[in-house]
This record gives C-alpha cells, structure tokens and sequence, in this order.
C-alpha cells in the first residue's frame, strides 16, 4: 500500500512540475509581447544609441529562443536577474512581499472559512428557512460582487465611519480587516455553497439515519458524523481557493495600498519589469500546484477509497 | 460616524441647490396662498345664491360682476404669479450663476493662497501626503529613483543650480555658481562653501566631480554601476577639480544647455564618502543628500518619512528654489487606488490627497472642509503631425498633411475652451505651442491664431479636397489626466468638420517605445516642454523632444521629403541649439515657433494642470510660475 501511495505522489509531483513548466513559459513569451522595457524606463530625452546600449546589457536583442533558453537555466539557478526598476535583484524584490501577502492571504482564508463552513451547516440543516434563503442570497452577492467594487464600498462606508480602521496601508494591526473581508468575500460564498450541499448530500446517508436511531444527540450527528464527512469537499475547495485568493490579491493589494505580491505583480506589469513578473509568477504558480499537489495527496489519506481506486 | 453623515449631508445641500429650493419654495407658497383666497370667494358666492331666491336675477348679475372681476383678479393674480415664478427662477439661476462663478474663483484662489506668517505656522507638524505612485529605489540617479519625484527627491536631494520663478536657470546663488569660459571648450561649477549632506559629509568639488563619475560608469568604486542618467552627459569630457570648491567640465563638444544638463533639478547631489563605504544598494535604501528634508525611514510601497534638515543651506525666505521645510516632519503614504486617497484624506489620515484626476477634485470642490489646488504644469498636450512623409504611409497616396488648410482645419476644428470648460476642470489653459501661455513672446497672441471655427475649418478641407480623410490618432494613455475624457470630443469635434478619425488608445508605455522607434506614422498625442513665461533656453529641451529631425517623439527623421517651411523651421532650431547667447537662442527659438504655428505642424489642444485635495489648515504656495507638481517643503500647516 505504502507503494502504491508513493507512485501516487510522484504521478501529482511529475504533473504538478509540468503546470509550472507551462505557466513560466506561457509568461515568458507574453511579457516579451507586452512591450519593451528600456524604452520605458529610459529618460525621456535618451538617444536611441543609448536605448540599444541597455537592450544589448539586458539581453534584449539576443534571439528569443536563446533568451528563453536562459530563462530556463536561470530558473533552474533560481536566478531571475536584476529588475529594471528597483536595480536589485528580482528574488530579493520578491521575496519582500511574500510575507505581506502569505499574512492577507490567510487573513482572507480565515474570513471564508469562519463565514462559509458555519453559514452552510446552518444553511443545510435549516434548508428552506429563512437562514438558508438568506446565507443563499449572501453567497450570490458574495461571487456576484467584484471585489474591487466592494473594496470601495467599505473603505467608503466603514472605514470612513470607524475612526480606527484606517482606509489603507499596512500600518497598524487593524489594516488587515477591510483587505480580509474584501479577499474572503468571494470564497465565503464558494466555501458556504460547497458545505451547504455536501452537507445535505451527509445528512440523507444512512449511517447518518443509524446514527440518529442509536439515539446520538443531534449535535453528535451533525458534528461528528455528518461535518466529518463533509469535509472532503471543503478540503478540494481549500486547493481552489487559494488560487483565487492569489489572483484576487492583485486587486484587493492595490485597493487598499497592502504592499504585497499583488500589488508588486501589477506594478511590474505597467513597467514591463520582466524580471520581477517572472519570478512573481513563478513563485505563485508553485505555490498553487504546491497546495493543490498537497490536497490531492492527503485525499488519499482520508478517504482509502481514492488510494485504493475504489472512486 | 457622527461626522461623516454631516459631511455627507453638508456636501450634497450645497449653497446653490438651497438657493434653488429656496426660491421654488417661496414662489410655491405664495401660489398656494393666491389659490387659497380664490377657493374661499367661491365658497361664499355659491351659498348666498341658495340663500335668497327672490333676489336671484339680481343677485346672478352681481355675481357674474364679481365672477368677472374675480376671474378678472385672478388672471392677474396668476399674470403676477408666472411674473414672481419667472423672476424666482431667473433669481435662482443669477444665484446658481455667482456661485458657480465664486467656486470657480476659489478654485484659481487655492492655486495662489497668501503665506501665512511664521507664527501662524506649526512648525513642529507633521504633514502627510498620500501619493499615488513611489518609486521602488530612493537613488535618485537610476531609472526606478527618478521617478520619485514628489515622494523623496524634491525632500531629499537638491542640485547646483538655483533658478528663479519662471524657472529660469540663474548663473548665481544656488549650491554652486556656473560660467562657461571663454573658449567655449569647459564649464565651471563653483560650489558653495559651507554647506553639508544630511551625514555632516561636506559639499565640494569632490562631490560634485564623483558625482558624474559614477553616472559615467568611471568611479573607481563601482564602474558598473548604471545610471539612466549617463544619457545626459554625453557631452561630457574630462571632469577636473580646479580646487576644494570648483569643478571644471570638458565641453565635448560645446554645449550651450550645460547648466542645466549638470546642474539642473534632476540632478541631485549625493556624498561621495557615504556611498563608497556603504555601497550602491545601501544608499537606495538609506539616501542621503543636502536636501530641506533628511530620511528617516522607508517601507517601501507603503511610507517615506523624513525630518526637515535644521542645517539646510537656504532659509524660508530664500530667492530662488531652494527654501527650508515648513513642517517638522514629512511622511509621505502610497495609495496607488485614486479614491482610496481620496478616502484617506476625508478619513483624516492624510493632510493632502496627491495628484487627483478632475472627477475626484469635483467631489472636494464644494466642501468648506477641504480644498482643492490646481497647478498649471508646464507641459502642453499637442496632436502630433505627419508633415514630412510625401506619402500616406497607410493609403500609398499623396500625404495629406502636407497641405496646410489640411492641418489648419484640424487646428479649427477643436474647440479646446469648450473641452476645457464642460469636461476637464475649467482650470486648463488652451495652448497655443507646444509651450505654455505664458511663453513670452506670447505665440497666443499672433494675429489669425486658430481658435475654434467649424465652419472655416470645413471650408479649408473642401478647399483642399480632402473631406473624409481618415486617419487615426494614437493617445498613450495612463498618464495623463483624464485622457480618455478629453480625446473622445477631439475625435467628434474632427468628424464633425469632415474628417473620419479613429483613436488608439495605447499603453502609455508601449506608445512611448512606439513611437520612439518611428513606428507610429499616423498622428499621435504627446506631452511635453518644460519651459515658462519669458524663459530662454527653455524650448532647447522641448524641441530636443518633439517636432524637430531625429527628436525621440517625432515624426521628422533625416530622410524625409522636407516641407520647405520645415526646412526653415529646422534650420532656426539647429542655430539656436549651438547658440550661446541666451537672448538670441530665444529670439531663435521664437522665429521657429511662430514658423510652426503658422504652418500647423501640430494641433496645439491644452495644459492639463495637476490637482490636489487638501485639508483647510493646509496652505501650499507654489514658488514656480507653472510647476510640475505638488513640492511638500513649500506646504504649511497651520497651527489649530
């Protein structure tokens, strides 16, 4: 069995490396279509010597496929150059943010989670009752709503109003909870509507019916039997959802002035910093197929059934 | 949450919709009573007719007397009514009209307050800006660092030269004194003694010749080191120190714009020592200059905060640009998102909302909490003209922009006051070079200018048998101020004369390599001089830019089909170049300018000036006649 599960994990480690293979490539080759960076950050009145003298230190004007060839070795080197704004090396420009975006990006985790799991119990046990229609009606506006609009919203209309959440920046402990709510929204919403029906999809099991034959309490069924059960479901959606706490990141960041990945990416982009793109996208893409590879293997540890091929 | 609702309430009953519901409501009740006393005449008439029959026949005739003459008063009761509704109305609309035109006076108000007295001023506050861009790097002489201009350059770092308020470059009286000598071949800085970098470092001859060593790629310390400003230096030779405090510069070749092409605003001096031992990438996180502000601390993309510098060379009140810090201390805050700043300032974290677009000032424009500053900036938004190509690079047919009534309807055509006045802040100034109004001799002021005539405009373009002529318009977008408010009336203001213009709006960045590389052959949008009222040498820059042969942002290159005008257009700008008598240079440059505008190379439109929301114990006093943006050290706070 131990080997059956470690040809498992290399199977998802083998294709996770092919996703991250695709992605880097896919951004080398549309960042060199998005324009030329020495021409934009060169001085205005720069002559086109001096233009061809930086393309030529940067490495612009070699052959694409022999940049391309050097971009892979760099990754492979970890190296990712310098970048063309911050005249430092793109890892350690990177690598500043990470920890300001791993801080909101668990902020906005922990506002889905603690909204969603509990609303959906409720929504599930409660179905039809004015809980359900409600926490339904919430989930529809929590993935209708586009997060910068609700960004605004709440600087606008809470930030303004509570003298101690302040609108922007990462100042003080309380920055975080406008840009969580704003990041946590939308995954509330999935995380509530996933548990919600898994949660129902539990409660006509027959082992939840025995259970309640045997003349369990209740809160024994819904927490020890059915939530327990559940949870497969929310744990996938845990994989998903940090993709999508990622990328919303990107707006959410500049929203509220947070000064992580996101804002950095979006900041790279408009300079066409090539280098800091890279590695950025890099970074994030391993770090989603990393939690996903992870997902996919602990499935195999709490449902047998996935190891053994049995579903 | 108390105050909020109160700003919400006091921003959205404005004076003017008062004064309107005022005026309604006066007409409105005075009707109703008029109403009121005609209801009760017909009341009594009607129950006296039942009361006494036998006097029916007469009591009808004086009835139908009064019926006539309360028919009668109520016609002119009503004549009175529509006269006092009509007056109310005009009243309301005369009210509407003043205090249109008294916020319109305030805004150009806040643009030119009074400096308030020293005593009035807290001198130890801290000021806080909430801008919407930072730089990545706080070097100034890299490509990241020099664009930090508001958040850490302006406070930091300061330059040799000292100029006056048309931004004239003056020979003395700032850090360093300048004189070319006779021969033409070197330039000389002599600093002034005394002065120190924010370490206690000294500013010498030393300084200033490391400092253009290392941008040249030849201080011994690190010759790798680049600078995106090694591009303008080209012209330097050898660069010696004659003694403690005078630096001579080889000419090579001679250069008439030396002073401001070593001295200049964009060169902040930097301490030799501080950067040899501490290394490059220290010092882009821990800059040190001779600014009016030393650093404090950095977080980057998030706060600069800096501490007025007690030993600056220059106090409040000094000559030129060079002046001392009002507040204490200065922090600077990012919030890229426009009405996040704009949040942040009506949350009272910030004391002045940096660079806002026209929708944002409007919304602190009727506010008596807040203020808004509109700064003219020296750059001019002009449309570009292919004039040189002999054909249509997109038709293969004769071009037709080398007809002039063809470029003079598309100068005809627009009409810049309207755009000014409905869509942008009515603050703008209509253009009429590529340089600001103020340009003196004023080219505004020729006689036959092209203000806005449609019909003159059709008539030109019939003439020239050119109705319907397409072509697009590229506008880099990003940048500029509600640029893609403004571009669509230009487009329709064109179509609507004949032509059939389509607009690209492209990246700002790419637009720029674009064009830069002479592949924009259709009309493009740019931006730029830097040159004020009566300022020689000022146009150097802008035509080393745009217009002229081989200028980065120009359709002119060495192998075009030269219009002659062009030719005699060209030939004054390269006498003016390598002229070094300053008055001629600008008798030159002028002769140019009036040869472009007559021949409308360009479709001058408007200069966008840069708007800032601030709190009302805010006064900011601009030391440049036409800026370039919001400079903290001349803001004061006052004392509450």
């Amino acid at each position: 069995m131990r080997s059956e599960l470690g040809a498992t994990a290399v199977g998802r480690l083998l294709r996770s490396i092919a996703v991250v293979f695709g992605v880097v490539s896919i951004v080398f080759f549309m960042s060199r279509g998005a324009g030329d960076p020495v021409s934009r950050l060169a001085p205005i009145d720069a002559t086109q010597q001096e233009i061809e003298d930086a393309k030529e230190r940067y490495g612009l004007n070699d052959p694409m496929i022999e940049q391309y060839g050097r971009f892979l070795w760099d990754i492979v080197r970890l190296e990712f150059g310098q970048s063309f704004r911050a005249t430092r090396p793109a890892t350690d420009v990177v690598g500043e943010r990470l920890v300001a975006t791993i801080q909101l990006g668990a902020a906005g985790l922990f506002v889905a989670f603690a909204i969603g799991i509990p609303l959906g119990i409720v929504a599930a046990v409660r179905r039809g009752g004015a809980t359900d229609i409600f926490s339904r009606i919430g989930a529809l506006f929590g993935q209708a709503v586009p997060n910068f609009w609700l960004g605004l919203m709440l600087i606008l209309f809470v930030a303004l109003y509570i003298d101690w959440i302040p609108t922007g920046g990462r100042t003080t402990p309380q920055s975080i909870i406008l840009p969580a709510i704003t990041l946590g929204s939308f995954p509330a919403a999935a995380v509530m509507r996933f548990t919600r029906s898994a949660m129902l999809d539990t409660l006509q099991q027959d082992y939840i019916r025995t259970a309640r034959a045997k003349g369990l309490t209740e809160r024994a069924v819904l927490f020890k039997h059915a939530l327990r059960n559940s949870m497969l479901a929310v744990i996938t959606l845990l994989g998903l959802q940090v993709g999508n706490i990622l990328s919303g990141a990107i707006i959410v960041e500049t929203v509220f002035a947070w000064p992580g990945l996101g804002q950095l990416i979006i900041q790279s982009i408009v300079a066409t910093d090539y280098p800091v793109v890279q590695a950025s996208v890099l970074l994030t893409s391993v770090w989603i197929v990393f939690i996903n590879l992870i997902v996919d293997v602990s499935y195999t540890f709490i449902d047998p059934r996935i190891r053994t091929g049995a579903i | 949450m108390t105050r909020h609702w109160t700003q919400l309430r006091r921003s959205r009953l404005s004076r003017r919709s008062l004064l309107r519901a005022s005026a309604r409501a006066g007409v409105g009740a005075a009707g109703l009573a008029l109403v009121g006393c005609g209801g009760d005449d017909d009341d009594d008439q009607q129950s006296v007719a039942q009361a006494q029959p036998e006097q029916e026949q007469q009591q009808q005739a004086m009835q139908q007397q009064q019926q006539q003459q309360a028919m009668q008063e109520q016609a002119q009761q009503q004549a009175m009514q529509q006269q006092q509704e009509q007056q109310a109305e005009q009243q309301a609309q005369q009210a509407e009209q003043q205090e249109q035109a008294q916020q319109e006076e305030e805004l150009d108000r806040s643009t030119a307050q009074e400096e308030a007295e020293v005593s009035e001023v807290d001198l130890d506050a801290e000021l806080i800006v909430g801008y919407g861009s930072f730089p990545p790097t706080l070097d100034i002489t890299t490509a990241g660092g020099g664009g930090g201009q508001g958040a850490s350059n302006n406070l930091h770092f300061a330059a040799l030269a000292a100029y006056n308020s048309g931004r004239v470059i003056q020979a003395e009286g700032g850090f360093g004194d300048w004189e070319f000598t006779e021969d033409l071949t070197s330039f000389i800085w002599r600093i002034k003694e005394g002065v120190t970098f924010h370490n206690g470092e000294p500013l010498n001859a030393e300084s200033v010749q490391f400092y253009w060593e290392r941008i040249l790629g030849r201080a011994e310390y690190n010759p790798d080191f680049e600078s995106s400003l090694r591009a303008r230096a080209g012209w330097m030779g050898d660069i010696s120190i004659v003694d403690e405090q005078t630096v001579s510069i080889v000419m090579d070749p001679p250069f008439v714009d030396a002073p401001e092409q070593s001295g200049g605003i964009n060169f902040g001096l930097l301490p030799k020592q501080y950067i040899i031992d501490n290394g490059d990438d220290h010092f882009a996180n821990n800059p040190i200059g001779c600014g009016a502000y030393k650093f404090m601390s950095w977080i980057p993309d998030q706060e600069i905060r800096s501490e007025r510098f007690e030993d600056f060379a220059f106090p409040h009140d000094a000559p030129f640009q060079w002046k001392a810090g009002w507040a204490k201390y200065i922090t600077g805050r990012y919030f890229p998102e426009e009405q996040a700043r704009a949040a942040a300032l009506e949350a009272g974290e910030v004391d002045i909302a940096y660079r806002i677009s026209p929708d944002v000032a409007k919304q602190f424009e009727d506010r008596d909490d807040f203020k808004v500053i509109a700064l003219p900036d020296v750059r001019v938004m002009a449309l570009e003209l292919p004039v040189n190509q002999s054909l249509d690079p997109i038709t293969g047919e004769e071009n037709p922009w080398r007809d002039v009534r063809v470029r003079q309807a598309a100068n005809y055509a627009i009409d810049a006051d309207a755009i000014i006045d409905n869509l942008l802040t009515g603050t703008e100034e209509r253009a009429y070079s590529p340089f600001p109004a103020g340009y003196d001799p004023p080219i505004g002021n020729l006689p036959g200018q092209y203000n806005y005539d449609p019909d003159k405009a059709r008539a030109l373009l019939e003439e020239a048998g050119q109705v319907g002529f397409a072509f697009t318009i590229t506008l880099p977008t990003g940048l500029w101020t509600a640029d893609r408010i403004w571009m669509p009336a230009v487009q329709q203001m064109l179509n609507d004369v004949g032509f059939q213009v389509e607009v690209d709006y492209a990246d700002f960045g790419n637009a720029l390599s674009l064009i830069r590389n002479n592949e924009v052959p259709n009309p493009f949008v740019f931006n730029q001089a830097g040159v004020s009222s009566g300022a020689p040498l000022g146009p150097a820059f802008a035509y080393r830019l745009i217009t002229t042969v081989g200028a980065p942002y120009s359709h002119a290159q060495e192998t075009d089909d030269f219009l002659p005008e062009f030719e005699e257009f060209q030939t004054l700008i390269n006498e003016a170049n390598t002229e070094f008598d300053l008055q001629r240079a600008n008798d030159l440059f002028h002769q140019a300018s009036v040869i472009s505008y007559e021949n409308a190379f360009q479709v001058p439109l408007f200069g966008l000036p840069h708007l800032y929301a601030v709190r009302p114990e805010i006064l900011y006093n601009e030391y440049y006649d036409t800026s370039t943006g919001l400079n903290a050290i001349y803001a004061q706070k006052l004392k509450t």
